[in-house]
Order: structure tokens, then sequence, then C-alpha cells
């Protein structure tokens, strides 16, 4: 068995306004060292599967389906005190906004050794010797280790937050937008930054996105989400040299392309799919260029048309 | 703005309708007495002087001089009553913040449960309670029913602890004197009890409503993430959070925890300021009136300020 | 084990948004709760002389009986039926609390509405003595001024009015403050209206609301305050049945274990108080829906 296997996975969300389908039927593996990107617009439920793989789906939201198999263990059948032993120390999270995602009151030394502390037995001395080690690693004097976060850029505060996600050399670490919020420059820092960090650290990725562009330069895998449901999964080269999915070969095209200049900026023409009542048979038929009655009337179901490619689509079988 | 406030003392008591004099005397009282009185107390001169004068005592520190019995400085009875105003001030204050930050913390994080609900009705229901009612309540269930409290006093009467601070409490404490200690104690729990549970009723609301804005926030559930065990994300990261704005509300919440200490003092007769000001008020001791009057008004201004300055102190973002 | 979770989670949802449904929030029921208490409280009052079975300040029985079937709530220590007396208690309690209140948003909308429209030093001076009035302990205010001015329901009700004029400036101020900002009074003022206009139509039709909340919440805590002062001798000279002054008498006697004196007229007020709190608290949550919690 692989490191995580996802099978079936439904969350839905039980809001005032009805019930969200968040995602519906999603599946997919991830192996030791590899690197899975999760592409979709917002709101297609890639960030609502990245917290349910470490069961922090936020109230109303509710795990109602599926398994998600880490290390051959069922995490869905996990009662929350052996999860928490799982989270941070065996999978570990980065979250989008840097702004946000350290406590304001506490030093960012401390952010890291209560980490440590509160997965292994060590003293508080050899935790901050770690926390020391950790910084200069991530590019950020040792000397700042007792600053507090409102002291550091945006850009080195989410070096701080994928710093903490690897502190426990975890299996797998789930990087939710981890750019969106950053410049571009800083972006690329970022990016450069991971990758040296996975090298070294040798853990599975699931890089959560809408950003062609870094998936593209850090992913093994790439699933693309619409509307809670998945389009396509595929190796990354296939993916980008030959897109099957319709959706995915728009979300490709969307890419600004610097170097032709004459390219008009191409868009998917429709409106983002409601979740609570959404478009009959596949999700996104309404804004498909190439659908068919039949696209109305069944659901496509994922099909498996090379080694490593499943689409999720009439055009190309099923 | 504590000069408008003692401007506005000023003007309460001797501007409003209502004659001092008349009222200390009595409207029976012969006319000479009358203006003799009024002579003494400077109250016959023009009334911009009469400002004067009491704004140049005031900062040396001289509020006059009691009426009555032995006619001394008011500043020194205030102050021998001020201590124990101060003990039961702190301990319901303790009392308060315990039981309305806990509370709070707890309706939030079971947030829309039966829990939740419960605790903010009992917010809303105990700060309807009168406090001289509720604490007359706990004597008769704890000092006449149950007989386990004292419901008067301070301490035991053949008990009198001397001492630096004149906190029963920390007095004995310091002297060793263990059943000194037991015994104020024991007094100081009701009324403390009375006090601090009333007051609570505003800080569960208080605490509830920051803390679910806090818990909301991302770092609460990036520190789950971490593994990290329930208790510690919610008082060391979000209650901590929560807690700052919450302080202010204390430096606010202070003239109300005065306001019900006279209450109290009544009730429990406790010999605090607010007894003395109650006492001189039957008295018509105008001199000590005012004096307490402008006491509290200085004691609030203080720990505004106080509040204000460990805020600051507390929020890294404004230290840094 | 798919299917089970399934199930269990959407029906219970589905109960759930009914229960939603039927119960309209607990908002409501909080402010019809506080409604009906007070409904109550106030036909008891108006109708005191023909629901209470004693006159309250003569002597009608022995003295300091606990209650019986004929004394359902006990006699005081002069022999008075503590019944009635409790009934009658709500005339005054109302009455000082309704006027003071009255007294209190007469006095401090006008002075809002000015301060927030005309900012500047006016409201700069207006905005820091209100506040420092704010700032003080109110009943120590009203002792003070209930002390000079003397007994008597009027001047009660002037004593507890001062301490809470502050409330609705500020309150009002702030509403005004914030409507100033909206872009209707802009537009308004683009169509040529003129000031006085501006002022009354939108800004104060805006504020009704939130003053009407306000003033039930200050009735409640004006209540108290009442009570606090007669509890502390300030109050209504007696025989007026007041609860506050019960409550100071019965203390005398609570040693001895005599419990009805207290326990009857501080509950009532209690009634009294949580009526207005909790339909002042109800009107708020419905009048100003904070984000819908989940």
């Amino acid at each position: 068995m692989e490191l995580l296997e996802v099978k079936d996975l439904k969350v839905y969300y039980y809001s005032n306004a009805g019930l969200v389908k968040a995602v519906d039927d999603v599946g997919f593996t991830l192996g030791k060292k590899q690197t899975l990107g999760i592409v979709g617009e917002s709101g297609s439920g890639k960030s609502t599967l990245g917290f349910s793989i470490m069961r922090l789906v936020p109230r109303p939201g509710r795990i109602v389906g599926g398994s998600i198999f880490f290390d051959q263990e069922n995490l869905l059948l996990k009662p929350e005190k052996e999860l928490r032993k799982i989270r941070g120390r065996r999978i570990g999270m980065v979250f989008q906004d840097p702004m946000t995602s350290l406590n304001p009151l506490m030093r960012v030394g401390d952010h890291i050794v209560e980490t440590i502390m509160r997965h292994e037995t060590v003293t508080k001395e050899q935790a901050r010797k770690r926390a020391e080690s950790l910084l200069e690693r991530l590019g950020i004097s040792k000397t700042r280790i007792d600053d507090y976060p409102h002291q550091f850029s945006g850009g080195m505060r989410q070096r701080i937050m994928i710093g903490l996600a690897l502190a426990l050399n975890p299996d797998i670490v789930i990087a939710d937008e981890p750019t969106t919020s950053l410049d571009v420059i800083v972006e690329a820092q970022i990016v450069e930054l991971m990758r040296q960090l996975k090298r070294d650290f040798e853990s599975s990725m699931i890089l959560i996105t809408h950003n062609m562009g870094i998936v593209a330069e850090l992913a093994d895998i790439v699933v693309v989400m619409y509307a809670g449901k998945m389009m396509e999964i595929s190796d990354s080269i296939s993916l980008y040299e030959n897109p099957f999915h319709p959706y995915t070969k728009a979300l490709l095209r969307s890419i600004p392309n610097i170097r032709l200049t004459s390219q008009e900026l191409t868009f998917i023409p429709g409106l983002p799919p409601d979740l609570i009542n959404p478009p009959r048979g596949c999700r996104f038929q309404p804004r498909c260029k190439h659908a068919m009655p039949r696209c109305i009337e069944e659901e496509p179901p994922l099909i498996k048309l090379e080694p490593t490619r499943k689409v999720a689509c009439f055009l190309h079988g099923g | 703005m504590i000069i408008i406030l003692l401007s506005i003392i000023f003007i309460v008591l001797r501007v409003m309708p209502g004659d001092p004099v008349l009222a200390m005397l009595g409207d029976k009282a012969p006319i000479q007495q009358v203006e003799a009185m009024r002579h003494q107390l400077g109250l016959d001169r023009p009334l911009h002087i009469q400002f004067l004068d009491y704004v140049s005592n005031l900062a040396r520190g001289d509020l006059g001089n009691s009426l009555i019995w032995g006619k001394r400085p008011v500043i020194v009875e205030i102050l021998e009553h001020f201590p124990a105003t101060l003990e039961l001030t702190i301990a319901s204050m303790i009392v308060m913040l315990l039981v309305g930050v806990l509370t709070g913390a707890q309706a939030a994080y079971r947030r829309n449960s039966p829990v939740d609900y419960g605790l903010r009705i009992y917010g809303i229901v105990i700060y309807s309670l009168p406090i001289f009612w509720f604490g007359m309540i706990l004597q008769l269930i704890f000092g006449v029913y149950l007989k386990w409290l004292p419901i008067a006093g301070r301490i035991d009467p053949f008990l009198s602890p001397h001492g630096v601070t004149s906190l029963y409490t920390i007095d004995s404490l310091i002297a060793g004197d263990l059943l000194g200690f037991v015994s104020a104690v024991q007094h100081l729990i009701l009324p403390s009890l009375t006090l601090g549970l009333v007051l609570s009723g505003i800080f569960t609301r208080l605490t509830r409503v920051h803390m679910l804005d806090v818990l909301r926030q991302d770092f609460v559930t990036a520190a789950r993430a971490r593994g990290l065990k329930e208790n510690t994300v919610l008082y060391k990261h979000a209650l901590k959070n929560a807690f700052i704005p919450i302080l202010t509300m204390i430096g606010l919440q202070f003239a109300l925890l005065l306001a019900g200490a006279v209450l109290t003092e009544s009730t429990f007769s406790w010999p605090g300021m607010g007894s003395y000001l109650v006492e001189r008020i039957s008295y018509r001791d105008f001199p000590a009136i005012q004096g307490a009057v402008v006491f509290f008004a200085v004691l609030v201004a203080a720990v505004s300020v106080t509040v204000d300055m460990i805020y600051a102190y507390l929020d890294p973002r404004i230290r840094y | 084990m798919v299917g089970k979770m399934e199930i269990r989670s959407l029906s219970g949802f589905l109960a759930r948004r009914l229960m939603r449904k039927v119960a309209g929030g607990v908002e409501a029921y909080l402010a019809i709760a506080g409604a009906i208490l007070l409904v109550v409280v106030v036909a008891m009052t108006l109708l005191s002389s023909y629901i209470a079975p004693y006159n309250p300040i003569v002597e009608v029985g022995p003295a300091l009986r606990p209650p019986s079937s004929q004394f359902p709530m006990g006699t005081d220590h002069l022999g008075r039926d503590v019944y009635s007396r409790v009934i009658y208690g709500a005339i005054v309690a109302l009455e000082v609390s309704g006027i003071s209140s009255l007294l209190s948003s007469l006095i401090g909308t006008p002075f809002g509405l000015l301060s927030g429209f005309l900012g500047g030093k006016t409201d700069r001076l207006f905005s820091i003595i209100m506040d420092s009035i704010y700032a003080f302990p109110g009943l120590i205010l009203a002792i003070a001024i209930a002390a000079m001015m003397g007994p008597g329901v009027i001047n009660m009700s002037i004593a507890i009015a001062v301490v809470y004029i502050p409330t609705y400036f500020r309150m009002i101020r702030g509403q005004v403050l914030s409507i100033k900002e909206e872009l209707y009074v802009d537009a308004a003022r683009a169509l040529g209206a003129k000031n006085s206009t501006i002022l009354f139509r939108y800004i104060f039709a805006n504020v009704i609301p939130s003053l009407v909340v306000v003033l039930s919440l200050n009735v409640a805590d004006a209540i108290l305050t009442e009570a606090g002062l007669s509890y502390l001798g300030l109050g209504i000279p007696p025989p007026t049945p007041d609860w506050g002054f019960d409550l100071s008498k019965g203390k005398s006697f609570l040693p001895g274990g005599y419990w009805w004196m207290i326990t009857f007229p501080g509950l009532m007020i209690v009634i009294v108080v949580l009526g207005f709190s909790l339909l002042g608290e109800g009107l708020n949550q419905i009048l100003n829906p904070r984000l819908r919690e989940k």
C-alpha cells in the first residue's frame, strides 16, 4: 500500500443555505517522496480536501463518506486523541495566509519549541537548539528566534510556517495555497525553498493551489478538481504536454504567458458552480465548449486512459 | 478627564438644588446656626472662590475635616477604610474574572450547544440580581441555615491582625498567624462571591464574543494542525489572545466593582469606604461625603490609567 | 460504514434545520419572554389595588409570621402583609425608573445628536464631560446627588437620571457618526436638503431602534439603582412600599432566619429587571443582527 490512499471521499458542509457538497467522491494515492498537486478554482473543494486529510474540516463541514488510509490505517476511524499525535508529527500543514496563521502573542521560536516538545520528550534547551537550526535552514537568522510574528515580513512568516510544518520531519506536508498571499518574487523564493526542503527532508507533499505555474515546478502528479469532483488525474508532465479534460485545457490556457505578446487573455466562460444544486450530469458541462447531450444526462466516470492518467469526460470514452 | 470629574463633583455637591447645610442641620434649625455653619464651611463665599479653594486643597491632598466626633481629617479616615474596600475589590475581581472568563471560554468553545445557551442565560440572569439581595440570600443559606460561614465583618472580633498592608488576609499570612488568616478568608468568601458572581455575568458574555472571534482565526486551526492538545489550543493560544480586549473592559468595569462594593459592604457590615460613605450620609457629614466621593473619582481614574499601561505592556505588537 | 455515516448526518442536519425554522432563533424567545414578564408586571402594578389583599402600610396581622394561607408571603416586623407590599412596591420602582429613563433619554439624545452632527470643539467638549460621568461609578454618583437633594420620588428620579444621560449621549452620538458616513446622507445633501432635515429625518429614524433597546436596558438598570438607593436609606420615606427599603429592613431579621421578608421583594426585583433585560437583549439581537452563527 502507498503512504496515503484516499478513496471515495465525501465532505459536505451543513450550512444554513443548504447542503454544500464540497468534496464528492474524490480518490487518489500518494507515495513516498511524491508531490501531489491539487488544482482548481476557488470553491472547487481543494482546500476542504486538504483539511479533511488532517480531519480539521471546520464546522459546519463533516466528512460523510469514504476512507483515508495513512500508513495502512484509516484516519476516519481514529479517535481524536490519536489523530493529535499524527498531526504535526507525521502530517504537517502549511497555511495560506502567513499574516494570520501565527499566534501574534507568541514568539516565533516558541511556536517551534512548543511543537517539538509536544511530540517528543526533549528538554527545552534541546528543542530550542533544534528551533535555531531550523530557522537557519529557512534562511532566517537564529538571533531572531525570540522575535514576534509581526516583526517579520510576509515571506519570512511563510518560511516560518513551512518550518513549523517540517519541524518534526513528517511523512506528508500539506501546503494549502502556500504562495497565494505572497507577491511574485517572494513566491519564487518560497517555491525554491520548498523544493530544497522537499529534497532534504524527503517528505511527500500535497500542494493545493490554483496556480498552475508552481504545480508545474513542484508536482509529480496532478489532480484537477472542479465543483468538488475530480476531472482529471495525471502525472504532471503528461498533463502539461497533453491535457485531456476540457477544463484542464482551459486552465492551462488561462495562464498568462509573458512571451506571447499578441495573445488575448482567455477565460472560462460561465459562472462558478453552485455547490448546493450542482449542474446535472457532468459538473463542468454548462461551461464546456465540447458539451454533448450525454454530458447533461450522465455524470462521466473516472476512466483510466493510460497507466498514469485518468479522466472523467465523455469525450475520452466511458 | 479627572479634572472634569472633580469639577462635576463640585457642581453636584454645591450647585445643585438641595442645600447641604440645611440637609445637615435639618430645615428647622435656627437661622444663626445655619449661617454659622455656612460660614464655617466656606459656603457663603462666591462660587469661583470656593472652587479655587476646592482645587487647591485637593492638590495638597486635603479633603477637609469631618464634622462629627473627633473632627479628624477626612483623608485620614478614608485611608483607614480604604484597605478593607481594596481587599474586597481584589477578591471580588478574582472571582469575577475566574468565573466570567472561564464560563465565557467554554460557552464559545461549545457554541450553540446546550452548555452555551445555559451559560449565556446564566450571564444575563445573574447580572439582573440586586447585589445586596444576592448577598443576603447567600447569608441566609451559608450563614444562617448551614452555619458554614460568617455573615458580617472582616474578621473574628477577637483577632486583630496588624500589619503592613492592612489587608487582613495578607497580613496574617506574613505574620504566620494561621488562625487570623483562616478567619479573614472565611469572612471574605461570601462578600467576594456576592460581588464577583453578579458582575461575572458581563464577562461571560464578553469573553464569549471575543473567544468566538479568536477561535475563528487561522492560527488556532494551525495550532491544532500541529497536534497540540485541545486545552493548549483553547487556553494558551485562543484565550490569551481574547484576553487583551477583555482586559480593557476590566478597567471600565472597575467603576461597577466600586459601586457594587458599596452595596456589598453595607450588606456584610464590611468596614470599607462604602460603609464610610453611607454612614457619613446618615450623619450629614458634608466634608466627609465630598471627600469620599472625590476619593472614589481619583481611584477610578488611577485604575484606568494603570490598565492602559498594563495593556500596552502585554500586547507585544505595541511594545515592539 | 460509509452509508451509515451519510444517513445519520443527513437526518440530523434536516432535523436541525426544521428546529431552527420553528424556533426562529433564540433572540426572539428572549424578547418574547421578557415581554411576557413585563406585561404581567405592568398589569399587576396597574391592578395593584384590586389584587393586593391588604393595605400595605397598615398593620393587618401578627408581626413576623412566615408564609401561610392567610398571608402568602408572610408578615413583616410591623405586621404588614409582605405580599401586598411586594405588589404595591412595583409602583415606586416603575415610577422612578420610568421617569429617570425618560429624563435621561430626553436630555442625552439631543445632546448626542447635536454633538455627533456638529463635531469639532463642541463635540470634544461634550464628549469629555459625558465620558467623565460615564466612567464614574453610577451608584455612587446617584448616592451623592440623592444625599444632597433629599428623599422623594422626583429627587430620586433626577439623581438616577443624571447617571444614565451619558449612556444615551454616547449611543446616539455613535450612531450619528456612523450614519454621517453613509452615502445617502451625502446624496440627500446633494439634492439640496437642509441640514436640519437631514439630521432629523435620516439620522433620527435610524437611531430609533437602538434607542428602544437602550431604554429597555436602562430601565432595568435604573430599577436596580433605585432599589440600591432605597436599600441604603436614600430613597422614598416610609411607609410607602418600596422593595429596596423592605430589603434593608428585612436584613436586620436575617440572623433570626426570617427569610420571607427578603426573599420575595428581592425576587420581584429580579423578575422585573429580567423582564426589561431580556426584552432589551432580545430586541437588540433582532434589530441589530450580528453575523449569523452556524
